[in-house]
């Protein structure tokens, strides 16, 4: 039943995978070689697919895998896989903290890992912003003049993109989706 | 407030690549800002959690906001939400419909959008070392669990449970045994 496998080799990597990401996407390549016959560099491939698509990389990631190896349904299946145990975990997580709202220990705890959040995001903030401001595929390929002044492996455009992003939303109060709508845009008419 | 739930997610699946880091700007402003359904701590706490547990934290950061406003049925529509829109995309990819690799205007957008997120993670970064960086603990403690992190790549479930105890034992340092539960002045963190 090759439909329950996928639920449960996925459910597997909903569970395991703590710090999200391409955390969980190792332990997705390391599990999947029961469903499909995949080349490290296949494997690669979906990855950058996911990496580059909205949504989280790990849903993307189970959703490709799940459909190479089961069609919609496989995809469905394991996207649904890798969803149960975070759903399940984190409501109960969640009762808990709000249970216990005025409990010491439960305050201590919250308050011990409240400085961690910031450099679990500053963190992200390389692993996210490396590969998208040094990169080979630059922006800008629609305009082959903007080529020969831009540095190798730099890509200034997206340089550029990041600082508006955030000018935009921080100095104007403009509309993040706006902002997003716009860069994507922007990103397309410059091509990559 | 349930249609309003899925459509916040459905837009945040749906814009932000590179994971659930580039939607705390998004979520933070619609949530604290716009809604007043959490505070500036409530919300910290919430991604501490999300990124500590198992999981995509995408998915995590829905049903956690989800189960706190609407119960069982309020985390099930975020999480639907904020998953639907990379479900439909990537399936469109797998099937062929939709090609990415090599379309320059499609890969220009992508790019233009995971530019964004980066900003969107800047943001965020500020965002939260704003919130939680007040005291000695908690700037060394953010500036600790960075090099951690991303320095020497250890996983995130570990710093978090390390930070957990460490606020606990702190907590009973500071204020003594013998306290009782939300009478203490400085361990919790509700007075920040």
């Amino acid at each position: 039943m090759i439909y329950l496998q996928l639920y449960f080799a996925f459910f597997k990597i909903g569970l395991l995978g703590f710090g999200g990401g391409m955390a969980v996407v190792k332990l997705i390549s390391d599990s999947i070689q029961q469903f499909m016959a995949i080349t490290p560099s296949e494997f690669a491939n979906i990855v950058g697919i996911a990496q580059v698509t909205p949504g989280p990389i790990a849903v993307n990631t189970a959703t490709y895998i799940g459909y190479e190896s089961a069609g919609v349904l496989g995809s469905f299946v394991a996207t649904l896989g890798v969803a149960t145990p975070a759903f399940i975990l984190v409501a109960l997580v969640c009762r808990f903290v709000t249970n216990h709202q005025d409990n010491r220990t439960m305050n201590a705890a919250l308050y011990g890992i409240r400085p961690a959040t910031a450099g679990m995001v500053a963190a992200a903030l390389i692993t996210i912003g490396t590969p998208a401001i040094f990169n080979e595929e630059k922006l800008g390929a629609n305009f082959a003049s903007l080529h020969g002044v831009l540095p190798q492996n730099f890509d200034l455009v997206a340089l550029l993109i990041c600082v508006a992003t955030i000018v935009l939303i921080k100095k104007f109060k403009a509309n993040t989706f706006a902002v997003l709508i716009a860069m994507g845009i922007i990103g397309a008419i410059l091509g990559a | 407030m349930i249609t309003e739930l899925f459509l916040t997610f459905l837009k945040l699946g749906a814009f932000t690549i590179g994971g659930g880091v580039a939607m705390i700007p998004i979520l933070r402003d619609k949530m604290v800002k716009e809604k007043g359904w959490f505070t500036d701590e409530e919300m910290v706490d919430l991604f501490a959690i999300c990124q500590g547990l198992p999981g995509v934290i995408a998915i995590n950061m829905a049903t956690y906001v989800g189960y706190k406003k609407r119960g069982l049925l309020g985390s099930l529509v975020s999480t639907i939400g904020v998953i639907l829109p990379s479900f439909v995309v990537i399936l469109l990819i797998a099937r062929g419909l939709a090609t990415v690799k090599g379309n320059p205007i499609a890969m220009g957008m992508l790019g233009g959008l995971r530019a964004a997120a980066v900003g969107l993670i800047l943001i965020a970064v500020w965002q939260i070392a704003k919130t939680v960086m007040k005291d000695a603990y908690s700037i060394i403690g953010a500036v600790v669990a960075f090099g951690l992190i991303a320095g020497l790549h250890i996983n995130v479930a570990y710093v978090v449970i390390a930070y957990l105890i460490i606020g606990i034992i702190y907590d009973r340092i500071k204020n003594g045994k013998d306290k009782k539960p939300g009478a203490e002045s400085g361990g919790g963190g509700e007075e920040l």
